[in-house]
């Protein structure tokens, strides 16, 4: 008996296996380079990487593109990102009290007492606290985002980077380097901007720790030191922090175990998918509706504001 | 003269009781096609940036409106709640008691010819309404007569819809259901015929499932609790997840608020068939939370949200539209309340660039949390001497 959890991402896809007793049996991160194909190699690789005989029970999905994710799998749980992290950390460290969770293109902060969540914040309007910044900076200049954090904790100088917005932010950090700033300085003012924008935007009530700190972005060590020195406190990145949403969402889908998992099995590659979309022009609501195809029939169907045409 | 062609600003279904009432005094009408994004972003096109998101709304309707034939609009404010006398300088007011003068204002500088008519300004909706349709007082006050009352009709419809949504066994048959009543309604002329009407009987069709729901509360900014296309339709997203909403305020009940006169107050509140609570004792509930008024009905969201509180709800939604004065004000206020009755509240604010998407996963995390914790009160409660 085991579960499978997907958390599709913005920037990136991530799949973790469990068994009955929330043992986790493996887990696989990937970049999102489109949906569909990173899926379907997603689980071919992780299907590689299993010993035989797990046998899939049910699918939990999440993160933002899951409502496609679900049909195109075939996931019996589908549930809320929040939810899901909320969920996969609760497993680890089952005393927390504050989620920080840094992702691509979101970030949240969720809120909880005594095992249950008590709110939620969610960046609305800018993705200034957020990991992409640090993805597209270092990919300007030229430096693997991996290597990012070990490099910033080698700084010498404290700068300070004006990151209110994260366009500018990158102007001002290239501005530093020009004035002969050290890469190591500019890259520790950057995360340093970032998670300052980050709590001024979500982290507006104070709760006692323990904190933890997950999502990609914590694999990052300046980004967790900067956290913590923001804090005052200790920040725990709790085991599998990058996938911690996917198991959340193993886990919702052991707990609401389905009759007949919808599982298409881990080899997709053998359906073809592709998307059609066309507007509606029924009303004056002009839908965008968004077809799924599966080797040329439509399989799923939505955007239809009234209802008719989704399915 | 050219001969005129009304319209209005829509606000939920309120503009089926205008249409009946507008043809009775001989009015000619043209309803604007309901609010899409298309609407939206015609009115922010024209709108100042910071203003709220209702008012692009507005104009946005009147701008389709005007393609459709309009030349005239009618736009309803009070005044009088804004005066000295009724709470001083705008209590129970906010920027809204301007909405008229400025989209007459915007209207103008996109190059509209287009007439207003601000009803409802210092008190004379009789004399106003007598003079625009030439016709007599008791002709006027029958045909508001039968626009409060089907106005009402339509309110506790909608009430009831989001009550059946929540158990329906089909999905649909509510949205189904309801959209039949309005049609009906839509020809009903008289005042008995509404009277009678067993708003309940229009839902006999929904098969529901004998089961307790989720109860929400719905506070906030009026025009959002009325206008489902300004909130993302939340409230039949919620329904959908199964969640049985309750609002904090209608349209009826925010007109009856600040009736234009004393003497209509009285006659709306009959035709309405409601009962409000008196404004000392809102203001009494607030009280440990928020000692004076802040305009708008941001005092009435607080005492509003302790209300729901108390009458069992598993929680409360606060919307506002970005940047409006007196529900930015109650933001934090709400978040005391909700740590202090340990009651959970979800903030949701909303502009023309908000998407759909985003209020999505809010509302789903938010009934997943509220779901949550009622599973977990009721084990605790199952479990002997806990």
């Amino acid at each position: 008996m085991h579960y499978l959890g997907v958390d599709v991402g913005s920037v990136s896809v991530k799949f973790a296996l469990i068994d009955e007793k929330k043992n986790v049996v493996d887990t696989l991160y990937m970049r999102n380079h489109g949906v569909i194909p990173t899926v379907k190699k997603g689980l071919a690789d992780f299907q590689a990487q299993l010993s035989n005989g797990a046998k899939v029970s049910g699918v939990g999905v999440t993160g933002s593109g899951a409502g496609f994710s679900k049909v195109l799998i075939g996931a019996d749980v589908h549930k809320t990102e929040i939810l899901a992290h909320a969920i996969g950390t609760l497993h680890f460290v089952p005393k927390v009290s504050v989620i920080f969770e840094i992702g691509g293109e979101d970030s949240k902060v969720i809120f909880l007492r005594d095992g249950i969540i008590t709110g939620f914040e969610m960046n609305r309007i800018c993705s200034g606290g957020a990991g992409a910044f640090l993805d597209s900076l270092a990919g300007r200049l030229d430096i693997p985002i991996s290597e990012v954090g070990r490099l910033a904790l080698h700084r010498e100088n404290e700068v300070n980077i004006a990151s209110r917005c994260t366009v500018f932010a990158t102007t001002d950090a290239i501005h530093k380097l020009n004035t002969g700033y050290k890469l190591e300085d500019v890259l520790m003012g950057v995360c340093n901007g970032l998670v300052r924008n980050y709590l001024a935007m979500l982290y507006r009530k104070v709760s006692p720790p323990p904190y933890t700190f997950q999502g990609a972005t914590s694999k990052n060590v300046a980004l967790k030191h900067a956290l913590e020195q923001q804090l005052g406190a200790e920040v725990i990145v709790p085991p599998h922090a990058p996938c911690l949403g996917a198991i959340g969402a193993a886990i919702l889908a052991l707990e609401n175990p389905p009759q007949q998992t919808q599982f298409k099995g881990f080899e997709l590659a053998k359906f073809d998918y592709h998307i059609s979309s066309f507007v509606c022009p029924d009303c004056e609501n002009h839908c965008e509706i968004t077809q799924i195809m599966q080797s040329g029939e439509p399989i799923a169907s939505n955007g239809s504001r009234c209802g008719k045409l989704n399915f | 003269m050219r001969e005129r062609v009304f319209t209005l600003p829509l606000c939920g279904n309120a503009w089926i009781p205008f249409k009946t009432a507008a043809q009775q005094l001989g009015l000619e009408v043209v309803i604007p096609p309901p609010v899409t994004n298309e609407t939206i972003a015609l009115g922010a096109r024209y709108s100042p940036e910071g203003m709220c998101l209702p008012f692009k709304i507005n104009i946005g309707n009147y701008l389709q409106a005007l393609e459709k034939g309009a030349n005239c609009v009618v736009f309803y404010t009070n005044s009088r709640a804004g005066d000295k006398k009724h709470g001083g300088g705008g209590g129970g007011m906010c920027r809204f008691r301007h909405y008229g003068h400025l989209q007459q204002l915007v209207m103008k500088k996109t190059g509209a010819d287009i007439e207003f008519f601000i009803l409802g300004e210092g008190g004379g909706l009789i004399d106003q309404l007598r003079e625009i349709t030439g016709k007599g007082t008791w002709e006027v006050i029958r045909a508001l007569r039968v626009l409060f009352k089907k106005l009402r009709v339509i309110e506790l419809l909608e009430e009831l819809s989001w009550r059946y949504r929540a158990v329906e066994k089909r999905s649909g048959d509510t949205t189904k259901a309801m959209n039949k009543a309005l049609e009906y309604l839509e020809s009903v002329q008289d005042f008995g015929t509404l009277d009678r009407l067993d708003p309940e009987s229009f839902f006999a069709s929904v098969e529901t499932f004998d089961r307790q729901p989720l109860r929400i509360g719905v506070v906030g900014e009026f025009y959002l609790l009325v206008e489902p296309a300004s909130n993302c339709h939340v409230i039949e997203m919620l329904g959908e997840l199964g969640v049985e909403v309750h609002r904090h305020l209608s349209l009826g009940e925010a007109v009856l608020r600040y009736p234009p006169s004393f003497i209509l107050g009285k006659l709306m509140a009959r035709w309405l068939n409601m009962s409000i609570p008196p404004r000392s004792e809102i203001a009494e509930i607030a009280r440990p939370y928020l000692s004076c008024s802040v305009g708008g009905h941001g005092r009435e969201s607080v005492a509003d949200t302790i209300r729901f509180h108390d009458a069992g709800c598993d929680g409360v939604l606060h919307l506002l539209p970005m940047g409006c004065m007196p529900e930015v004000t109650v933001r934090p206020i709400l978040r005391k309340v909700s740590e202090d009755y340990n009651f959970p509240v979800l903030t949701l604010s909303f502009d023309e660039l908000i998407s759909e998407g985003a209020i999505r996963t809010r509302i789903e995390t938010f009934v997943d949390i509220i779901r949550l914790r009622r599973e977990r009160r009721e084990e605790r409660h199952a479990l002997p001497g806990s």
